[in-house]
């Protein structure tokens, strides 16, 4: 062969290699570009023909004939459906949906969760979609804006944005959406408290059709057997919402959450995945009073929640202990030790005995993280940071009027002053020092005149209901309960929450610490006394809160059922929209 | 040359180089520290106060640049443009002052009242924030100035544009915050950006876009406002985003709450799974030369 045709044929050679490294990259799949991308950034991608039917797990896997939109590209007509992707969730926005369908991608693949679906008015919901049109295409966020035709041909229209990295899809209602609904079928649905007891909804109990759910800006459903937590995060603060039930006996679940809207207010729902992410029990009779060794592991470290749930919607709430509390072994249903804890990486739960109760339920979920918290696991704590922006201690304060920054907490002094009293500080600037003591007595006062304002309220209640609100009749008694349960709490606490003089006093101790060199063994004493008073405020106005919202569902219930109490029901919720009113 | 052989050639060159975009991109997402030049400087308490540390970007040769007696604390640490020196806020003294160190250590040098400052980018001035307001100072002749208007009553880190004689800044009022861009010589401050409590803004080194936090993130924007992009989005709080020189590349610090405590990270600039920087103690402030 001469030297020339040796070279055209290496040429050749080189040439059929290249073109066949070229028309492999044209043609790689839309996977491998994600993949060599970046699976956590934002995509949006054409199906090029529309399902009529939810799309299969392995269709969202294997994104087939699917189109991958440049960066940047909003102009696209749609052949097929729409698909938002990251690498936590995956968004179907089909043409032949009442609203976009939402999977999971966890460690087994795409799983479908929930379908985020509206109605402009009551039951009158999406049923397909209109129009698509892209707002933001970019690897750090995809953006559309959708048109949804109703059952009764009207037009709502909602802006659904995903970020990279997030496992939670931002609705933003726009035009003519009057609710927003979260369908899916889950186990329970948890109205959380950080500072009381949460609200647990066990579908399997009771026979109504939906309940009013006492949630002000969040609630969670449990699903796919432990390993999915759907959490909705509502920006708007004062609107209604309710869990809506489906199926009998066994085959009970509930089937959806929804709630009312408000124009250009957003909603999150972050879909929250991991096996072994919720655990569920029910604790048989002989088990009450004991203690219980979970078969369940919690999958990573977390701060973990039990609920310990009665026949009562309200459970008894308790954060696991890192290692049994003294004397939790002597505890019946009024104690206060913590009944739920970790030895040897095993959870354990001391049920009361609740004698009353024929059936108890523990519910355990993750609430806050911990320093070994793995960074991509997103608990509820971390929604509320990344979503209304603020923390549970910030968000108590906010919807309860109380501001931190004038007149600062218990908590947040006392660590000031530690620290500053560590370094020596108290003799460089004690007027500042002082100043922040006396704030936080400020704060104790307010806090209390909270908790009196919500007894006062309990007590016109009761003026306004006078001999009509009574545990004799059926429609008027849950009202009651919820009346006693909020006094109750308010007497209970008392001792705890102590008086504003007490703490006036405690924090001119504390303003005495400043001038005396050894200070560590009086600080120690009047630190722990004044966070007491702070965390019994904190839970006394919680629960509070919490019960009000509960009775105002009630009644809306009550209003909306047409029944015979109707009239005082709508004055009770008058009253309680007036007292939340003045207060925010 | 035949044109045969030179087409061989060209599509050879044509196959390594897709072969090497196709590589590069799956490797810069496996890219870990080893191959990150420079020095982060940042604040720590791992020795107990507040003092200023130093830490190769690969991780290596960790050590401490600032020492003091009693409970002074050192924090915000930046370079100047070589990265011989390093401008920090101390309480030294007993009042908050501006001070500034060699990067090998010695003695530090007060230079005035004042907080949060930065260097311009010909060293010659520093911006910073005293009675919450932005003041500029240049340095030969200790001559001041406030920058910023007198309706910006809550403004802090002032960070210089590397190319003009131009700042930003974040300003909080009651509705909360936002960053804004401002001319040196001064005038009416322009919004960036004012959501989600977006503060601690940053030019990168080419001026195109300025690094910021959010409550939860650390985002990169154009300083026109526009291509508003979450660089991180892990759980827990990030803060203190601050370039790397190159500008690829984010340093920042991630807490378990917005309290901290805080470790040091490091991103591509474009996004991705950051690599952990530092650990042990809680490490803030971090800079980057």
């Amino acid at each position: 062969m001469s030297p020339r045709v040796e070279s055209q044929t290496v040429a050749r050679v080189v040439l059929v290699l290249v073109m066949c490294q070229i028309c492999a990259f044209a043609q790689s799949s839309v996977n491998q570009v994600i993949q060599d991308t970046g699976p956590i950034f934002t995509y949006i991608l054409d199906t090029g023909v529309s399902s009529p039917s939810r799309l299969a797990p392995n269709i969202i896997s294997d994104k087939a004939g699917w189109t991958l939109l440049a960066e940047d590209d909003r102009d696209h007509a749609f052949a097929g459906d729409a698909i938002l992707l990251n690498d936590r969730i995956a968004v179907a926005i089909r043409r032949e949906a009442a609203g976009p369908e939402v999977y999971a991608l966890g460690e087994k693949g795409p799983v479908y969760r929930a379908t985020l679906t509206a109605a402009a008015v009551q039951d009158d919901e999406t049923t397909m979609l209109e129009r698509v049109e892209i707002v933001e295409n970019t690897n750090g966020a995809v953006e559309v804006n959708t048109e949804y035709k109703t059952q009764q041909d009207k037009l709502v229209s909602i802006v659904y944005r995903l970020v990279t990295g997030q496992i939670h899809i931002q609705s933003t209602p726009k035009v003519g959406v009057d609710t927003f609904c979260v369908e899916g079928q889950t186990n329970f649905l948890v109205v959380p408290d950080f500072f009381a007891d949460d609200i647990v909804y066990d579908a399997r109990l009771g026979n109504e059709k939906s309940l009013p759910l006492p949630a002000e800006n969040f609630f969670f459903h449990l699903s796919g057997d432990g390993s999915s937590i759907i959490t909705c995060v509502w920006q708007t603060t004062d609107r209604s919402s309710r869990v809506v039930f489906a199926g009998e006996g066994e085959k009970r679940a509930i089937a959806r959450s929804e709630g009312e809207c408000v124009a250009d207010k957003h909603i999150w729902v972050a879909f929250a995945e991991h096996a072994n992410l919720w655990h569920a029990r029910l604790l048989a009779a002989d088990e009450r009073n004991t203690d219980v060794a979970l078969e369940w592991r919690p999958p990573f470290s977390a701060k973990w929640r039990a609920n310990l749930v009665t026949d009562s919607e309200v459970a008894q709430s308790w954060n696991f202990a890192d290692a049994p509390a003294a004397g939790h072994e002597a505890r019946e249903s009024d104690a206060t030790a913590n009944p739920c804890w970790f030895a040897n990486s095993t959870p354990y739960i001391h049920p009361p005995a609740f004698k009353s109760a024929p059936s108890l339920l523990a519910v355990v979920y993750p609430i806050d993280r911990t320093q070994a918290t793995p960074l991509n696991e997103f608990l509820l704590v971390d929604l509320m940071r990344s979503t209304l922006g603020v923390g549970p201690c910030q968000y108590i304060l906010d919807v309860e009027g109380l501001d931190a920054q004038t007149a600062p907490t218990p908590a947040l002094v006392c660590e000031y002053v530690e620290s500053q009293l560590r370094k020596n500080k108290s003799r460089q600037n004690p007027t500042a020092m002082r100043e922040r003591i006396g704030a936080m007595a400020g704060h104790v006062e307010q806090a209390e005149a909270r908790v009196t304002a919500y007894a006062a309220l309990s007590g016109k209640i009761r003026a306004i209901g006078g001999g009509a609100l009574t545990s004799d009749n059926a429609e008027t008694r849950e009202m009651v309960r919820i009346l006693d349960d909020l006094e109750a709490t308010i007497a209970q606490l008392a001792p705890e929450r102590r008086s504003p003089k007490d703490a006036k006093a405690l924090s001119e101790q504390l303003a005495g610490l400043t001038d005396q060199a050894s200070w560590q063994d009086s600080f120690e004493r009047v630190n722990a006394e004044l966070r007491a008073i702070g965390s019994a405020q904190d839970r006394t106005l919680a629960k509070c809160r919490m019960d009000l919202r509960r009775l105002k569902q009630y009644c809306l219930s009550v209003e909306k059922r047409a029944l015979s109490s109707a009239p005082l029901a709508q004055k009770i919720v008058a009253c309680i929209n007036d007292a939340f009113q003045k207060k925010e | 040359m035949p044109v045969s052989t030179r087409y061989g050639l060209i599509y050879t060159v044509l196959a390594a180089a897709v072969t090497l975009v196709l590589t590069g991109l799956a490797g810069a997402q496996a890219q870990g520290l080893a191959e990150l030049k420079g020095t982060v400087v940042f604040s720590s308490d791992r020795s107990g106060p507040w003092r200023l540390w130093l830490v190769n970007a690969d991780g290596s040769d960790l050590r401490q640049l600032t020492q003091g007696e009693g409970e002074e604390n050192d924090v915000d640490p930046v370079f100047n443009s070589d990265g011989t020196k390093v401008l920090f806020s101390s309480t030294r003294g007993g009042k908050i002052g501006i001070w500034a160190i060699e990067k090998t250590g010695g003695t530090p040098e007060r230079i005035c009242d004042g907080d949060q400052a930065e260097w311009s980018a010909d060293d010659k001035q520093i911006a910073f924030r005293r009675d919450k307001r932005i003041w500029v100072r240049t340095l030969a002749s200790g001559d001041e100035k406030v920058v910023s208007p007198e309706s910006f009553p809550n403004c802090s880190g002032p960070a210089w544009h590397p190319k003009e004689p131009s700042l930003t800044f974040a300003a909080r009022w009651d509705g909360g915050n936002a960053i804004f861009l401002m001319q040196t010589a001064g005038g009416e401050p322009t919004k960036v950006y004012d959501k989600k409590g977006a503060c601690e803004p940053h030019f990168t080194p080419d001026g195109a876009l300025i690094v910021y936090e959010t409550e939860t993130n650390i985002c990169t924007i154009q300083p026109d406002g526009q291509k508003n992009r979450t660089i991180t989005f892990q759980a827990g709080v990030q803060r203190y985003g601050r370039p790397s020189p190159d500008g690829q590349h984010i340093v920042y610090c991630q807490g378990v709450t917005e309290k901290g405590p805080w470790e040091l990270y490091v991103v591509s600039i474009k996004g991705g799974y950051p690599v952990k920087l530092t650990e042990g103690g809680s490490d803030m402030n971090p800079d980057w030369k």
